[in-house]
């Protein structure tokens, strides 16, 4: 069975490190991106099958992420997890419309977020 | 150890403080640029000169929009600048005799700004720059009016849609654009508003506004309301009026109160901006505590030293954070809140 591909999307080290260690334990395959720009160009070379997107990197934000996957077909539909501070972007109107499956709000239990994202990719 | 960022925070913590005590000549700035180029938020940027930075954000917009307007402020430091981003039409000034830049931002399907909207700006920059280089002493906002004696035809910005005025010292029109006319209530020509005192305009002043106008001397920066009759009922219009110390008179900057957004206060920002720095360390450090028991005894000893050795430097980074913020509030007093002085409201 091919291990699950998970994008993290994240502008800290400390933050990535400790995620791919943990997703990795879990059996899953996890690629980093630091900012958005980056992330686009890792969905290009391998499309993943769910991309966890802190909104704030730099360059091009997790907005901006957004909008620039949903001008291609092939990744308009990619599964997308929101890494955010606050509560308050779950209820922004510029999310809408893509394919947002939850909000993780930082910080957040590492054992937590990876039950999570079972559940994403279970039901996806 | 501190590390470079630490003492960078340390650094960007002073300038804070410091710039702080010129709490109402920022936001006078920050005012006076949204005001000039019909920006929906604007912002400005002053490096502390080794490495250290303070960024004003002045809007309601998302922290990704106040981002964006930092980067273009910064990149605004030595040049004058003029790009979208994000979704946004930026464009910034260079603040004359400072490292740091002046931003505005609005949304980029409006279109660009336009090169006297831009001019405008480096204009705001360079007195701007001036001013808050004094910031010991009591440094007037306004350290010349080139850009307010220019013809109005060569610049007086009539297409911008917040009001420009400026009054003599009897309170009198020197010059006016149309949008401070429309939102007075009296959409004449400019040159027709010209020698009509304000009041011709507004209708019958507050006491507070006429107080505001006839101060002598002239306060640096004061702010008033009105409420402008207007159809049904009663508009409520906002006043900035800024101290124009080589000239006589005063700047009066006019907005629609209503329509205006509300403003972040500095002590929001930095809160604000405290709050998702410190997330960050303390996500890594949530995440690595709850792993390590799991670890122990059975995981390579490396790793676990490894998620050791983040915590404690997260936890400095934390410790760095939680210093230059206190450093912030104590240096200058209780609060570092960007004071704008109000008078009271009243209705004509």
């Amino acid at each position: 069975v091919t291990a699950k591909h998970v994008l993290v999307v994240d502008d800290a080290p400390s933050v990535t490190g400790v995620l791919q260690f943990v997703l990795e334990a879990e059996g899953y395959e996890a690629s980093i991106a630091e900012n958005g720009l980056a992330a686009l160009e890792a969905v290009a070379r391998r499309r993943p099958d769910l991309i966890l997107l802190d909104l704030g990197v730099p360059g091009l934000d997790g907005y901006g992420v957004c909008a620039r996957l949903q001008e291609r077909p092939e990744t308009a539909t990619i599964p997308i997890m929101l890494l955010t501070g606050t509560l308050a972007a779950t209820g922004s109107p510029r999310l809408s419309g893509y394919p947002i499956k939850d909000f993780v709000l930082k910080p957040f239990s590492p054992r937590d977020l990876v039950e999570r994202i079972r559940r994403v990719l279970e039901a996806g | 150890m501190p590390t470079s960022s630490h003492e960078a925070a340390r650094r960007a913590a002073r300038v804070a403080a410091r710039l702080a005590g010129r709490a109402e000549l920022i936001h006078a700035v920050l005012d006076a640029a949204a005001h000039l180029a019909r920006a929906s938020l604007a912002g400005l940027w002053l490096d502390d000169g080794a490495g250290g930075a303070v960024s004003v954000g002045w809007s309601e917009a998302d922290c990704s929009q106040v981002r964006a307007l930092e980067r273009a402020a910064r990149a605004a430091a030595g040049r004058q600048l003029q790009r979208t981003e994000d979704g946004l039409a930026l464009a910034g000034a260079p603040l004359q005799g400072l490292p740091g830049g002046l931003a505005v931002a609005s949304p980029a399907d409006d279109g660009p700004f336009e090169p006297r909207e831009v001019a405008l700006l480096a204009a705001l920059g360079e007195q701007a720059g001036a001013a808050l280089e004094d910031v010991g002493g009591a440094a007037p906002l306004w350290t010349n009016t080139d850009a307010f004696e220019a013809p109005a035809e060569a610049g007086w910005p009539d297409g911008i849609a917040d009001g420009l005025l400026w009054l003599d010292e009897d309170g009198r029109v020197r010059r006016a654009n149309r949008a401070a006319l429309e939102l007075l209530g009296r959409p004449v020509d400019g040159p027709r508003a010209a020698g009509q005192p304000l009041a011709a305009l507004a209708g019958e002043l507050p006491a507070g506004v006429l107080a505001a106008l006839t101060a002598a001397p002239p306060a640096a920066v004061s702010a008033c309301r009105l409420a402008v009759a207007a159809g049904a009922g009663a508009r409520p219009r906002a006043l900035t009026l800024v101290a124009l110390p080589r000239e006589p008179g005063r700047l009066v900057l006019v907005s629609d109160a209503a329509a205006r957004s509300s403003v972040r206060g500095f002590e929001a920002l930095v809160v604000s901006n405290a709050a998702h720095e410190l997330r960050t360390p303390l996500t890594a450090i949530r995440a690595h505590a709850e792993l390590i028991p799991d670890l122990l005894g059975v995981g390579p000893e490396e790793t676990v030293g490894r998620f050791f050795q983040v915590i404690d430097l997260e936890s400095q980074r934390m410790g760095g954070l939680l210093d230059s913020l206190r450093d912030a509030l104590r240096a200058e007093g209780p609060s570092l809140v960007l004071h704008r002085p109000t008078l009271p409201e009243a209705s004509s």
